[in-house]
């Protein structure tokens, strides 16, 4: 297990260098001065040729890498909007999003799990087909448009919600009114398929030989679900959490545009309209290391949770 | 007569797909063309019916082929037939858009702002004067089109990469395999973003990044399956006896795994058409003026106090689109899954 993280850390450091050569190649495809786009077409000649040298443009590809990678942990690399280092930046909108995306993820495992039990232990029911269709629903549905009839039915008929923006903290009242929507919005995508996932493992296992030996020899119902079947369950309902922890800290892009929530995806959405270059490349690379390192701690978790796993 | 009724059904589909497809009129006001595709589509409707009458007579208990087999449950599935039926009924709209509404998608009507329903527009007008009905119409056209063709690319893309790693095995399956996951490993959304901040929006850039989107799940599997079917022995023989591997892979691998390729090609369009509306609900996808869903819906974020149905038509329209996909794909899944069962 030891060798086997220490070979997975180590195996990051080539993937993370590949990744940050891929997003600095894509951003370099930009047709155009790079100095004219980073400082406007009105900006003099001497700005022109400073911004050359200070990100080294008129070298080749790999020493404008290197510079911009230094530019970038040395914290050099400043937004053109905010005026600030961009990994403060992102930094900074990273709360709102892990307030909106795990209170989200939450949600999501408090219902769809208990919902595929029960939908699993009985098959076919009312409840089964309620369940099913609603999980149906809740990944053919784009989150924007469930965002927009809660905030016409919520804000504006009932008037009971805010209809969109960020409260403070999700600790205070206004914050957890403010909170209470998107985070509802963004958990039914999560829901729809966790559920889907619990069921269908469930479905498999409470086939096998050993449940019916448990039954056979008197286990109660409860303990043969909970701690049989269930038990075992969890290793695909963890891999399905596990995946969407990881996509949780790219921001909610969508929950977040619809409620104008101050995520990071927004910021990276933003970043665009705005032309920030400097931005973009910063929350594009920061976003990416961040989902390829909690990817490996999620991987590394299973290790633990499944000692059946054994690394090589 | 008989023998023209013997073509297979599926064949004229495909055929009368790619003639409709090709010859469908734009969205310029040009009777001759409408003409023609009306007449046309009237014809391959009624040839279609006759060639089912026709099987209705000779039905027998025979079945032939796997295909047939598939095809047979896939119609005995119920909710799977209707969302075919729904599909074929909104491509159909999606085609004849121009046809069914005298309105231009793009015409603004400063008279009649953000009117309710009424005769003349059957769903109202939205902030710019513009009918509801007429841009769902060419949305339903745009979404569909660029669904479905960036799938089909992510497919072809996607299986040739997982034929090239799981056939030839060794180092070209490393190299391959490492970068898809080099690919992978940066959030799809993300990805977008840094596209678009590069190139700019468009819709080809759009097909581009979605069909690119997806290579890691068409990959994995093709691989895992070529790499059981290329231990067969048949395979063996074939390289025996001197045939080329380009020949290898057609006629024996392809048709070896061609129904998980099937089923995440299908399953993954809903998926694909969801992706497209957020990137243009988000202003990265089809630029206004073209209307598109995505697009449509955060404009009427923007008017939700004054008129509900501008989000209300595009939103279930995407709803209704994606739903029967993935109801589709989940029939095809089931009728693929379990043909070694029976």
């Amino acid at each position: 297990m030891l060798n086997y993280t220490i070979r997975r850390l180590l195996l990051l450091i080539p993937l993370l260098f590949f990744i940050s050569v891929m997003i600095f190649g894509i951003l370099k495809l930009t047709p155009g001065d790079p100095a004219v786009v980073l400082l406007g077409e009105r900006a003099t000649e001497e700005a022109l040729e400073l911004t050359r040298e200070k990100y080294a443009l008129n070298s080749p590809f790999y020493v404008q890498y290197v510079k911009m990678m230094g530019n970038f942990f040395t914290g050099e690399l400043k937004s053109i909007y905010y005026k600030e280092n961009v990994i403060m930046v992102v930094l900074k909108k990273m709360i709102p999003t892990l307030e909106l995306g795990l209170t989200a993820l939450m949600l999501a495992i408090a219902v769809s799990i208990p919902a595929g039990i029960i939908s699993s232990v009985k098959r076919n029911s009312i409840f089964d087909y309620t369940s099913m269709t609603t999980a149906l629903f809740g990944i053919s549905i784009p989150v924007f448009f469930t965002g927009i009839l809660l905030i016409y039915l919520f804000a504006v008929k009932l008037k009971v919600l805010p209809a969109s923006g960020y409260g403070g903290s999700m600790f205070t009242i206004e914050g957890l009114r403010h909170l209470v929507m998107p985070a509802f919005v963004l958990s039914f995508t999560m829901m729809a398929s966790t559920t889907r996932i619990t069921r269908s493992s469930m479905l498999d296992l409470l086939q096998e030989d050993y449940i019916r030996t448990a039954r056979a020899k008197g286990v109660k119902e409860n303990q043969v679900i909970l701690k049989h079947a269930f038990k075992n369950a969890l290793m695909p309902i963890a891999t399905n959490v596990g995946n969407q922890i990881a996509r949780l800290f790219a921001g909610a892009v969508l929950t977040e545009t619809v409620f104008a929530w101050p995520g990071v995806g927004r910021l990276a959405v933003n970043a665009i309209f705005r032309r920030d270059e400097p931005l973009v490349f910063g929350c594009v690379l920061i976003l990416s290391v961040i989902y390829v390192v909690v990817n490996l701690m999620v991987d590394l978790f299973y290790g633990i949770i499944n000692p059946r796993i054994r690394y090589e | 007569m008989n023998n023209i009724l013997k073509i297979k059904t599926f064949y004229l589909f495909i055929i009368s797909a790619l003639l409709l497809a090709v010859i469908s009129p734009k969205a310029e006001i040009d009777y001759i063309s409408y003409g023609i595709f009306a007449l046309l589509t009237l014809i391959i409707l009624l040839i279609s019916l006759a060639i089912y009458r026709h099987k209705k007579i000779n039905a027998t208990t025979i079945i032939k082929g796997t295909g047939e087999l598939v095809w047979r449950r896939l119609a005995k599935n119920r909710t799977a037939t209707a969302s075919m039926i729904i599909l074929i009924l909104l491509s159909f709209l999606a085609i004849l858009a121009p046809f069914i509404t005298p309105h231009d998608p793009l015409e603004t009507d400063w008279g009649a702002l953000s009117q309710g329903i009424s005769s003349s527009h059957w769903l109202g007008t939205d902030d710019m004067g513009r009918d509801i009905f007429a841009r769902n119409l060419f949305g339903i056209r745009v979404a569909m089109g660029i669904g479905v063709t960036a799938v089909v690319l992510n497919t072809l893309i996607g299986t040739l990469l997982g034929l090239l790693a799981g056939y030839y095995g060794g180092k070209t399956d490393n190299v391959i395999m490492r970068l898809l996951e080099i690919w992978n490993a940066i959030p799809f959304i993300l990805l977008a973003i840094a596209v678009m901040a590069a190139l700019g929006t468009g819709i080809g850039k759009l097909i581009l990044i979605v069909s690119l989107s997806n290579l890691m799940a068409f990959a994995r599997i093709i691989r895992g399956s070529v790499m059981t079917v290329r231990e067969f022995d048949y395979v063996a023989a074939a390289k025996v006896i001197g045939i080329k591997d380009f020949h290898i892979i057609i006629r024996h691998i392809i048709p070896n795994c061609i129904s998980p390729i099937l089923v995440l090609a299908s399953l993954s369009i809903g998926e694909t058409i969801l992706v497209i509306a957020g990137l243009s609900f988000l202003g990265l996808g089809i630029q206004p003026p073209m209307p598109s869903l995505g697009g449509m819906l955060s404009n009427g974020q923007q008017f939700l106090h004054e008129n509900l149905l501008m989000s209300i038509v595009p939103g279930v329209t995407i709803l209704l689109i994606v739903l029967s996909f993935n109801l589709f794909g989940d029939g095809v899944r089931d009728a693929l899954d379990s043909r070694l069962e029976s």
